[in-house]
C-alpha cells in the first residue's frame, strides 16, 4: 500500500476537474487529477448544444447582460438557487467563454449581413450586425430571455474538454487514468485525500491532499433511462456522503431531458429545439403552443419534459413496440443547418435509429439528464462540514440551478466554477495552517477499511448479484422517482430501496480476480449507489411541494412558505438505511429577485410571508436608483463582487459598450 | 484577469535546435526519382512500340539515341551512359523506397498481419508495390546490363534475335506487367501522397489503371512484334 | 428499428488475454446471444458480461459515438463498438483489441496514454501568442468560415482507430500516426497559434512525422469521425516539406 502526496487532490477528470487543477497549478501547488477514463472521454464531452454566457454578439442577443442571465437562471431554478453564486456565475460565465476562445476552442463565429432563422416554426431575415463580426455567436435556448448560448456547432462539450485538456498537458498535470476514488480521508472534520482503487492493477494507494476536490459529475445511471455516460454513477457524491460528515444538497432535484432519442435515451441537443425544432405528438401536430403558449418548446426543460409526458399520458404518443414517444421535428431547418451546425445530431440518428433528420422526425422521449444536487459547497466551493473539501460542476451543489438547470447552464457551470473554485483551493493551500498534518497511521486505517471491503466482496460468501439490483434499483428510480411523482409511489420506493441496500451488503461475486475486475467493480458501486438513490427517493418523499423538475402530482404548487429551502442529506452511520435529512432555508429578505412567476409553466405557488415586504423594499431600492446605472443598482440589492477571487472580478465588455 | 497564460509555451518557443532538412530532402527526392522513372517508363514503352509501325521505324529509334542525326555517327556509347544514369536513378529510388519496408521480423510479421485483418485496398496495394519493388532489382538488372555492355545491339534485328533466339522474352513478359504494376501503384501513391492534381481516389483510380492497362497492351503487342520478327529471323 | 423477422443467433468469437493475470494467454473465446432490435455492440457485448462471463473487460463512456473510448477491431477492422448495430455484421462477430496500444486486458487498450504522449510530444495545445489574457475584453475576432474548419479538425475523438489501422503504425511505434498528423494541421490553421511551419517541422519533420506516412489511407477509410485526413496529410507533407527543402 503506498501514499502519494500532493497539493491538490482532484477527483474527475471533466471539465470541472481539469480547470480546477490549472487554477490550482498556476497558483503554483502541485496537483494530480483522478479519472476513471481519459480525460478527454469525461461525460463533459457530451454537452453538445453550447454553454450561456451574456456576450451579446448576436442580434438576437443584443441588450443581454449579467442582469438578463442572472433572472433567466433564478427563474428557470424555481428560485430553489443560491442567488449570490449565480451572480458569481453570470458575470465570470463570459470571462470563461473568452479564456476558452483564447486557448482555442473554435467557437461558432458571427457572420455579418442578412441570415434566414427558423423562430416559431417560420422563416424569419435577421441581419448581424458589421461590428460583431468574426465574434462567438449565440443560439435560442430554453428559459431564456436572450439568445445567449455559444457555441460550437454541436460539439461544444467535446471542443472545450479537447482545448482544456490540453491546456492541463501544458500545464504538466499528470492524470491518473483508470483510477476510483473509493474513500474520502478524513479526520476531525478535515479532509486529507482519497483511497484510489488503481481499477487496471486493482492496487489501493493512499492520495494525501492538502485540498481534495470532487468533479466527478451527475448520477444518471440511478435512473434506468438516461442521457448519462455509463460512468456517471454518482460514486463522487457517494463517497461524500460516506464521510457521515458532508452533506449533499437537493438530491430530490433531478433533471429529465425532453429530447432523449428513443428508446435509447441518447441525447440529442436542446439546440435542435433553439434552432426552430418542433415537438410533434402522434398526429403530425405540434402540441407544445398549446400547454405553452409563450415560450412553447422552449420553456424550461422541466417544464417541457412534463408537457410531453403529460401528453403522452392523454393517448397522443406514437406507438412503438418500446412504448410511446413523441416525434422532435427539425426537418424545417434544411440539410444545410443540420450538417453543419447539428453534425453531432445528425450522425447519432444515422448511426444508432437508421433516421436522416433531414427528411424524417427524431422518435424522442423525455430521459434523465441532470443532477440538479450533489456535494454541498458555499460560494467558494468549499463544504462547510469537511474542510479542505472542495466540489464543483455536476457533482456539487454550488447551487446555480436551483430545483431546474438551464440548457447551457451546465457546461458554463464546469468552467467558470473551475475558474472560481481553483482559485479558492488555490488561497487554501496558501495558508500555512492547511499543511498537511495527518499521521500516517489513519491514513493507514483508511487503505485497511477500504482492503477490508474489497476482501469481503471477493472472497466473501455473499449470493446477492449486483447486476440484477441495480437493474432493481434504476427500475424503481424510472417507475417512482421520475418526472412525475407521488407520495404514495416514494414511500415504496424508498422501502423498496431500503431492502435492495440491505441486500446489497451481501453481494457476490463469481469472478474473484483482486485486479482488472468489472463486476468487483459494479459490485461495489452498486452498493454506494443505493445510498445515493436513497438521498432522492427519500428527499422527494418529504418535499411535499412541487419546485422545479421536482414535480408532485399530490403537492402540484410551488411551495416557498414551506420550502424555500434546500434538502440537506448526510449518512450518519455506515448500519442506516436512510439518509438524515436537514434543510437550509434561503433568506428571501437577501434575495435580489424576490420569488415570484417563472414566466411560464403554473403560476400557483404559496408566498413565503417575506417575500412581499422584500418586493416592496426591491423596488424602492430600484426607485431611488432610477438614475443611476444598473451596477449600481444592482450592488445595491445584493452585493456579491467580494464574493469572487480578485482576478475574476470586473466587468464583460460588449460591442454595444464600444459605440 | 492578469494570467501568465504561457507556462510552456515560452519554453518551447526558445529551445531551437538547427533543423535537420534532411528528412524533407529524402521525401522529396523519393518521390521526384519515382516520378521520373515513371515518366522514363512511359517515354521508353512508347518508343518501343516503334516497332509496331515497322522494323525500319524501330531501327530509327535506336540510331537517334545513339546521336546518329546529332552527329551523324552512331555512338552506342551514349546509350550506355544514358543507361547508367538510369540505373543510378533507379538506385536511389530503392534505396530512399527500402526506408519504408519492413526492417525486421517483427516488423514483418505485424504489417503481414495487419494486411491480412484490415482487408483494405489501398493497404494491399502497398504490399504489392513492395513485392513488384523487391522484384524489379532481379528484373531490371539483367535488363539494364544489356543495354549498358552492348548497346550496339539494340535495334529490330538484334533486338528480335535477343527475345527470341536468347530467349528473352521471358524477362520481358515478366517485366513488362510487374514494372507497370509498380509503376502504376507509385503514381497513385504519389498524387494521394501530396495531394496533387486534386482528385479523389475513386476519381483517380481509373486513369491510373487505364493508363496502365494501356501501356500493358502496347508492350505486349510490341514484344509480340518483335517475337514475330525473332521467329522469321531463325527461319 | 422494429423488424419482426425472428431474431439471429450471433456468434462472437472475443479474444481474450488478461495481460495483469499469471498464465493468461490470448485466446478466442466463443459466445452466442441471441440478437435484438437496434442491438448495438455495447448491449451485445454487457449482456455478455452480465449473463454468461462477469470477466470480460472492455470500455463504453458515452456509448454515443462521440467519446472515442470503444474502439475495437470488429471483424478485422478498426470501429467504434458502442454504434456499430450488429444488424449490419454478420452472425460471425469476431472482435479484438485495437492493436498498438498497451493491452489493458480482453478488449480494453490504453489509448489514454498513448494521446498523452502523443500530446506532449507534439504539443498539442495553442501556444499563444506573447502577451497577457485580459478576459474582460471582448474577444478576438476570427472568420467565421476559418472557425468552422479548425472545428472540423478538432472533431477528433483520439479513439485510435486511425493509427490501428494504420500500417506503418503497426510497423513503426513511434509513428504519430493521422491522429497526431491531424492535430498539427489543426493548430497550423488556428491563427491563435503563434507557432510556424518551421516549428511544426521540428516535431513532424521526419519519418516518425509526415514523412513516415505511406499514405495507404487506412486511417482515412475507418476514421469514425469522417475527418478529412487525406487531404490534410497531404497539405501538410507540401507546407512541411516545403520548409525543409527551402
Amino acid at each position: 500500500m503506498r501514499i502519494i502526496y500532493t497539493d491538490v487532490l482532484v477527483i474527475g477528470g471533466g471539465l470541472a476537474g481539469l480547470r480546477m487543477a490549472i487554477a490550482a497549478r498556476r497558483r503554483g501547488h502541485e496537483a494530480i487529477i483522478l479519472s476513471l477514463v481519459p480525460a478527454k472521454r469525461s461525460h463533459s464531452k457530451a454537452a453538445q448544444g453550447g454553454m450561456q454566457a451574456s456576450l451579446g454578439n448576436v442580434i438576437k442577443g443584443q441588450g443581454d447582460s449579467e442582469d438578463v442571465h442572472f433572472e433567466d437562471t433564478v427563474r428557470g431554478g424555481d428560485w430553489g438557487a443560491d442567488q449570490e453564486v449565480v451572480r458569481m456565475f453570470v458575470n465570470t460565465a463570459p470571462k470563461a467563454v473568452r479564456e476558452l476562445a483564447a486557448w482555442g476552442v473554435p467557437w461558432s463565429r458571427v457572420r455579418k449581413g442578412d441570415r434566414e432563422v427558423i423562430i416559431n416554426g417560420q422563416k424569419v431575415t435577421i441581419t448581424e450586425r458589421d461590428a460583431a463580426h468574426g465574434l462567438v455567436a449565440q443560439r435560442d435556448f430554453g428559459g431564456t430571455k436572450k439568445w445567449r448560448t455559444c457555441y460550437v456547432a454541436d460539439g461544444t462539450g467535446h471542443a472545450m474538454i479537447t482545448a482544456i485538456a490540453d491546456q492541463a498537458i501544458a500545464a504538466s498535470i499528470p492524470v491518473h487514468e483508470h483510477n476510483e476514488a473509493l474513500a474520502l480521508i478524513h479526520d476531525s472534520g478535515r479532509c486529507y485525500g482519497a483511497v484510489v482503487r488503481d481499477l487496471v492493477s486493482g492496487e489501493l494507494t493512499a492520495y494525501v491532499a492538502k485540498a481534495t476536490a470532487l468533479a466527478t459529475g451527475g448520477a444518471g445511471r440511478l435512473y434506468r433511462v438516461t442521457t448519462n455516460a455509463v460512468i456517471c454513477e454518482g460514486i463522487g457524491q457517494a463517497i461524500a456522503l460516506e464521510t457521515g460528515v458532508a452533506t449533499l444538497g437537493n438530491m430530490e432535484a433531478v433533471q429529465f431531458h425532453p429530447t432523449g432519442i428513443f428508446p435509447a435515451g441518447i441525447l440529442v441537443t436542446e439546440g435542435c429545439r433553439g434552432d426552430g425544432g418542433l415537438l410533434r405528438d402522434a398526429d403530425g401536430h405540434r402540441f407544445m403552443p398549446d400547454y405553452e403558449p409563450e415560450k412553447r418548446e422552449l420553456a424550461s426543460r422541466d417544464v417541457v419534459s412534463r408537457r410531453m409526458e403529460e401528453h403522452i399520458a392523454r393517448g397522443k404518443g406514437a406507438k412503438s413496440r418500446f412504448g410511446d414517444h413523441l416525434w422532435l421535428d427539425i426537418t424545417l431547418l434544411g440539410e444545410h443547418h443540420i450538417r453543419h451546425n447539428l453534425r453531432e445530431v445528425y450522425e447519432i440518428c444515422h448511426y444508432f435509429l437508421g433516421v436522416d433528420p433531414v427528411k424524417e422526425w427524431i422518435p424522442v422521449r423525455a430521459a434523465q439528464h441532470y443532477t440538479m444536487g450533489g456535494v454541498r459547497t458555499g460560494p467558494t466551493g468549499e463544504s462547510p462540514n469537511l474542510k479542505g473539501l472542495f466540489a464543483a460542476g455536476e457533482a456539487a451543489c454550488w447551487d446555480m440551478h436551483g430545483f431546474n438547470r438551464l440548457g447551457g447552464n451546465s457546461v458554463a457551470e464546469t468552467v467558470v466554477a473551475g475558474m472560481i473554485v481553483g482559485e479558492f483551493i488555490g488561497d487554501f493551500c496558501d495558508r500555512p495552517e492547511n499543511d498537511i498534518n495527518i499521521p500516517t497511521a489513519v491514513v493507514h486505517d483508511y487503505l485497511e477499511r477500504e482492503q477490508a471491503r474489497l476482501s469481503a466482496l471477493l472472497t466473501g460468501r455473499g449470493t446477492e448479484d449486483a447486476v440484477a439490483l441495480r437493474v432493481a434499483m434504476q427500475e424503481i428510480m424510472t417507475a417512482k422517482v421520475g418526472i412525475f411523482r407521488r407520495g404514495k409511489d416514494l414511500e415504496q420506493a424508498v422501502d423498496e430501496l431500503q431492502q435492495l441496500l440491505v441486500r446489497s451488503r451481501d453481494i457476490g461475486v463469481r469472478y474473484r480476480a483482486a485486479g482488472a475486475n468489472p463486476e468487483l467493480v459494479t459490485a461495489y458501486r452498486t452498493q454506494r449507489m443505493l445510498k445515493l438513490a436513497l438521498t432522492v427517493a427519500y428527499g422527494a418523499l418529504a418535499r411535499s411541494e412541487s419546485r422545479g423538475a421536482h414535480y408532485r402530482e399530490d403537492f402540484p404548487r410551488r411551495n416557498d412558505a414551506e420550502w424555500l429551502k434546500r434538502t440537506l442529506a448526510s449518512w450518519s452511520n455506515e448500519s442506516d438505511t436512510l439518509p438524515t435529512l436537514t434543510y437550509e432555508a434561503l433568506d428571501v429578505r437577501r434575495m435580489e429577485l424576490p420569488p415570484g412567476w417563472r414566466g411560464y409553466g403554473a403560476r400557483d405557488h404559496i408566498h413565503h410571508p417575506d417575500t412581499a415586504t422584500r418586493e416592496k423594499e426591491v423596488e424602492a431600492l430600484k426607485a431611488k436608483l432610477a438614475s443611476s446605472d444598473r451596477f449600481a443598482v444592482q450592488q445595491a440589492l445584493m452585493p456579491y463582487e467580494q464574493l469572487l477571487p480578485p482576478r475574476l472580478r470586473g466587468r464583460n465588455e460588449r460591442i454595444d459598450d464600444r459605440s | 484577469m492578469k494570467g501568465s497564460d504561457q507556462l510552456a509555451d515560452v519554453a518551447a518557443a526558445t529551445r531551437r535546435a538547427p533543423r535537420d532538412r534532411l528528412p524533407a530532402l529524402l521525401d522529396v527526392v523519393q518521390s521526384i526519382s519515382g516520378l521520373a522513372l515513371v515518366m522514363f517508363l512511359g517515354m521508353h514503352l512508347l518508343l518501343d512500340a516503334a516497332i509496331l509501325i515497322g522494323p525500319s521505324a524501330a531501327d530509327a529509334v535506336a540510331r537517334a539515341f545513339e546521336g546518329q542525326y546529332l552527329f551523324g555517327t552512331a555512338h552506342p556509347w551514349i546509350v550506355s551512359l544514358a543507361a547508367l544514369a538510369l540505373l543510378t536513378l533507379i538506385v536511389v529510388h530503392a534505396v530512399l523506397a527500402l526506408r519504408k519496408l519492413p526492417h525486421s521480423t517483427r516488423e514483418y510479421v505485424a504489417f503481414r498481419h495487419h494486411l491480412r485483418g484490415i482487408n483494405h485496398g489501398d493497404t494491399r496495394l502497398w504490399w504489392w508495390q513492395v513485392v513488384t519493388g523487391m522484384a524489379l532489382f532481379f528484373l531490371i538488372a539483367p535488363h539494364l546490363y544489356i543495354v549498358i555492355t552492348q548497346p550496339e545491339t539494340i535495334g529490330a534485328s538484334a533486338s528480335a534475335h535477343r527475345v527470341v533466339a536468347e530467349r528473352a522474352w521471358v524477362l520481358y513478359a515478366i517485366l513488362l506487367p510487374v514494372v507497370l504494376l509498380h509503376a502504376a501503384a507509385g503514381t497513385y501513391r504519389m498524387v494521394v501522397k501530396w495531394g496533387w492534381p486534386k482528385l479523389s481516389r475513386v476519381r483517380l483510380r481509373p486513369w491510373v489503371w487505364g493508363i496502365a492497362g494501356a501501356y500493358c497492351v502496347l508492350g505486349l503487342a510490341a514484344l509480340v512484334a518483335y517475337t514475330i520478327l525473332g521467329l522469321r529471323l531463325t527461319e | 428499428m422494429t423488424d419482426q423477422t425472428a431474431h439471429r443467433k450471433l456468434s462472437f468469437r472475443i479474444l481474450r488475454y488478461n495481460p495483469q493475470e499469471n498464465g493468461s494467454t490470448p485466446r478466442l473465446q466463443r459466445y452466442e446471444l441471441e440478437e435484438a432490435d437496434g442491438m448495438t455492440l455495447f448491449i451485445a457485448l454487457n449482456e455478455i458480461r452480465e449473463q454468461q462471463d462477469p470477466s470480460l473487460q472492455f470500455d463504453f463512456v458515452c456509448r454515443a459515438g462521440i467519446c472515442g473510448s470503444c474502439g475495437m477491431m470488429i471483424n478485422g477492422r478498426p470501429g467504434l463498438a458502442c454504434r456499430t448495430l450488429t444488424r449490419n455484421l454478420p452472425p460471425e462477430i469476431t472482435l479484438a483489441p485495437l492493436p498498438i496500444f498497451e493491452l489493458i486486458g480482453d478488449l480494453s487498450v490504453n489509448t489514454g496514454r498513448w494521446m498523452r504522449d502523443l500530446g506532449e510530444r507534439l504539443e498539442t495545445w495553442v501556444h499563444m501568442k506573447a502577451g497577457e489574457l485580459d478576459l474582460g475584453h471582448i474577444e478576438e475576432t476570427m472568420d467565421p468560415d476559418l472557425a468552422e474548419q479548425i472545428y472540423l479538425l478538432d472533431r477528433c475523438i483520439e479513439c485510435g482507430c486511425c493509427v490501428a489501422a494504420c500500417g506503418t503504425a503497426r510497423m513503426r511505434e513511434d509513428f504519430v500516426g493521422a491522429v497526431g498528423l491531424s492535430k498539427i494541421a489543426r493548430f497550423r490553421l488556428d491563427p491563435r497559434d503563434a507557432r510556424t511551419d518551421a516549428d511544426y517541422y521540428e516535431l513532424i519533420g521526419d519519418d516518425d512525422g509526415v514523412f513516415g506516412c505511406m499514405s495507404l489511407l487506412a486511417c482515412h477509410d475507418v476514421c469514425p469521425k469522417n475527418l478529412p485526413l487525406k487531404t490534410q496529410i497531404a497539405f501538410l507533407r507540401r507546407k512541411i516539406a516545403a520548409v525543409g527543402i527551402k
